[in-house]
């Protein structure tokens, strides 16, 4: 499978950050698929603030764990970005970035980026 | 309709936080059949994870480490407003609760000799304070694993509890939502627990987790429970406001000013703060002023500068790598350097004082109901003592956990009422039907929360609190019903956050309208229009219960013991 984001259209001195999320619904779909989307950057963004927003203002239909707590020990964040297993709450998004965001194991998707531990 | 599962158990526990998983602990020990149901995973979920240093405890080191001077501190630092039955249970079982945790697998830090450390904790007479090793994150790691030891428990995680179904003013089991299937699951029980936590995420500016939202104390008010002093949150006073990746990352003051003499300044750099300030909500009122006043950081706060400070910055690297080493180095993972950089901090919703009433066996007025934990009041009173807060949930989740048992034994299941079942569930599946000027369940939140921190926020009056409520009884008649979710049925977070704003909406109108009674200033509710505190009107309690549908208020005088 894809474990990159391909080549970006964004221009590294842009001021937007491309955020391509991995989608599945094991219960109904055959095959996962992804959704693209863009956002302005800011300084000291995380992918956590990220999909947070996208879910709040872009797209209410996207799946992850919104819980943090604060502390980058609970792991409730952890997903795969650009291939590496990570915590979104302390993952830094820089402009221009593209970032391939996936579920953390492929195994046990409830939706989209939830899994099961 | 017949689209749902059933399971069947002697007990109900909601909330897979401290309260939640030592209820169920004590339950399953007492040979009942437990279902635990967590909002989110135990572990990722609540706010027992966030719990920092201290588990107050008693050692009996010598004669003044004695359960009645615990007591009165209580008293004292809850500015004599707790209820207390309460907090002498907690005052005479928190050793014993923490001995569990040690035979659980906690570790509490010791001194050279073997014995454990006690240190000073803020309000405190006596240095109470025990640090488990790993903070409120291994407690809950032990819990879980001592859980597992008991086949008499069922852990629904990702199981949303929506409404608790009563009969006769006695449990008959609940309504949940299993966010994996989408699908609705009734539980039928002889009691429940609710340990569902707090409300501090009503506020827009919180140091919590965002699922502390007050859905037990609404469903508890809504099967029938009183609800106690619901106007007193806790404010914590420095809390980060900026950058946004660590906002609501609390600090705590106490430990950074005094043991690492970090200076708090305006936003000019100068300090502001008297010399010595003895309470919380001093130190939180005086912040809160001095940035109304205008005189804050660009971002809404203060500074706390450790860069300042008066010892070395080596020091205070290693000062900061003993005292709050997991803390230290996260925010370093976001590139801040506490030891080097002033930091922008502020006043933010911490802890709810106030919850469902119960009595000192964790009973609520509805027969079966039992309550524990933040979800619980009024242990503590105006303020809480610092390391109250884990003790508190091992006690009483503990004695919930005996009395719910004790129950479960002596009664027999009753049936619910199928009508209102189907109501009930047709209600959470209309939410997804397409509507007229739709609103998404995240914006009125968002919304909601803006209110609370606007109107019902550090400082009140009249004018605040009526518009508040004004506005939250416009909500819940004219936007509520137009909440419109996408038709997903596998983790649809926005069905969660549908259900949770209708929840949000009645646990603020509680604290908005009881907020507006209490006409005095008492630990951390303040009132600019009555700025002093009134023992001869205000020793009491305000009351709430939902009677004839709607919200009825009341106040009894707070009673002493002997």
């Amino acid at each position: 499978m894809d474990r990159t984001c391909g080549r970006s259209n964004l221009d590294k001195s842009q001021t937007k950050v491309e955020i391509r999320i991995r989608r599945f619904n094991p219960q109904l779909e055959q095959a996962p698929y992804d959704s693209v989307y863009i956002l302005n950057f800011y300084d000291g963004m995380t992918l956590h603030e990220a999909l947070d927003y996208i879910y709040k203002t872009l797209d209410p239909t996207i799946a992850f764990r919104p819980y943090k707590c604060d502390k980058g020990i609970c792991l409730s964040c952890v997903v795969s970005v650009n291939g590496n297993k990570q915590r979104a709450c302390t993952t830094f998004v820089n402009p221009g970035d593209c970032l391939l965001v996936e579920p953390s194991d492929d195994k046990y998707v409830v939706r989209d980026l939830v899994t099961i531990l | 309709m017949n689209n749902f599962d059933i399971v069947k158990c002697d007990i109900l526990v909601i909330g897979g936080g401290g309260a939640g998983c030592r209820a169920a602990i004590e339950s399953a020990s007492r040979e009942c059949q437990v279902v635990l149901a967590s909002k989110f995973p135990v572990g990722q979920s609540g706010a027992t994870v966030f719990a920092e240093r201290f588990y107050a405890g008693l050692l009996g080191t010598d004669s003044q480490d004695n359960p009645q001077n615990y007591f009165q501190d209580i008293v004292r630092a809850g500015s004599r407003l707790c209820d207390r039955t309460l907090a002498l249970r907690l005052a005479n079982d928190s050793y014993n609760r923490m001995i569990d945790l040690e035979r659980y697998g906690i570790k509490f830090k010791e001194k050279e000799d073997g014995k454990l450390l006690q240190m000073e904790a803020l309000g405190h007479s006596y240095p109470r304070g025990l640090s488990p090793l790993g903070g409120g994150h291994s407690i809950i790691r032990v819990l879980q694993r001592e859980m597992k030891k008991h086949k008499q428990i069922q852990i629904l995680e990702d199981v949303m509890v929506c409404k608790i179904l009563i009969n006769a003013n006695t449990v008959a089991g609940a309504i949940c939502l299993d966010l994996r299937k989408w699908k609705p699951v009734l539980i039928k029980s002889k009691a429940v627990i609710v340990a569902t936590g707090g409300y501090s995420a009503l506020w827009m500016h919180s140091d919590g987790p965002c699922d502390l939202t007050g859905d037990g104390i609404a469903m508890a008010y809504h099967a029938g429970a009183d609800l106690i002093d619901m106007e007193m949150i806790l404010f914590y006073p420095t809390v980060i406001t900026y950058p946004p990746s660590v906002h609501g990352v609390l600090l705590p003051h106490e430990i950074l000013t005094h043991q690492i003499k970090a200076k708090l300044l305006n936003g000019h750099f100068e300090e502001f703060l008297p010399k010595r300030i003895s309470t919380l909500e001093a130190i939180n009122y005086l912040i809160y002023k001095e940035i109304a006043k205008g005189s804050g950081t660009p971002h809404g706060g203060i500074y706390l500068d450790v860069s300042r400070s008066s010892i070395s910055r080596d020091e205070v690297r290693s000062n900061l790598m003993t005292l709050l080493p997991e803390k230290y180095m996260y925010l370093l993972e976001y590139g801040i350097d506490i030891a080097c950089q002033p930091l922008e901090v502020a006043p933010m919703a911490h802890y709810a004082l106030g919850g469902i009433r119960i009595d000192s066996e964790c009973r609520t007025r509805v027969f079966g109901l039992y309550g524990a934990g933040e979800t619980a009041g009024n242990v503590h009173g105006a303020n809480r003592l610092e390391g109250n807060a884990l003790p508190e949930v091992q006690v009483f989740g503990a004695k919930a956990g005996e009395m719910a048992a004790h129950w479960a034994k002596g009664h027999d299941y009753m049936d619910w009422n199928i009508q209102e079942v189907d109501y009930e569930i047709k209600r959470m599946e209309s939410l997804s039907e397409p509507k007229r000027n739709a609103i998404n369940p995240s914006q009125l939140k968002t919304r909601l929360q803006s209110i609370m921190w606007n109107y019902v926020g550090p400082e009140r009056d009249e004018t605040k609190l009526r518009l508040a409520i004004q506005e939250i009884e416009r909500m819940k008649k004219q936007d509520i019903d137009r909440m419109t979710i996408p038709p997903i049925r596998v983790f649809n977070l926005q069905w969660v956050h549908a259900i949770e704003v209708s929840q949000m909406l009645d646990v603020s109108e509680m604290i908005a309208r009881a907020a507006l009674i209490r006409e005095e200033t008492r630990g951390h509710h303040v009132r600019k229009d009555f700025p002093e505190k009134d023992d001869k009107n205000w020793l009491r309690h305000t009351l709430i219960r939902k009677e004839g549908g709607k919200m009825k208020l009341w106040t009894e005088p707070v009673e002493e013991v002997t």
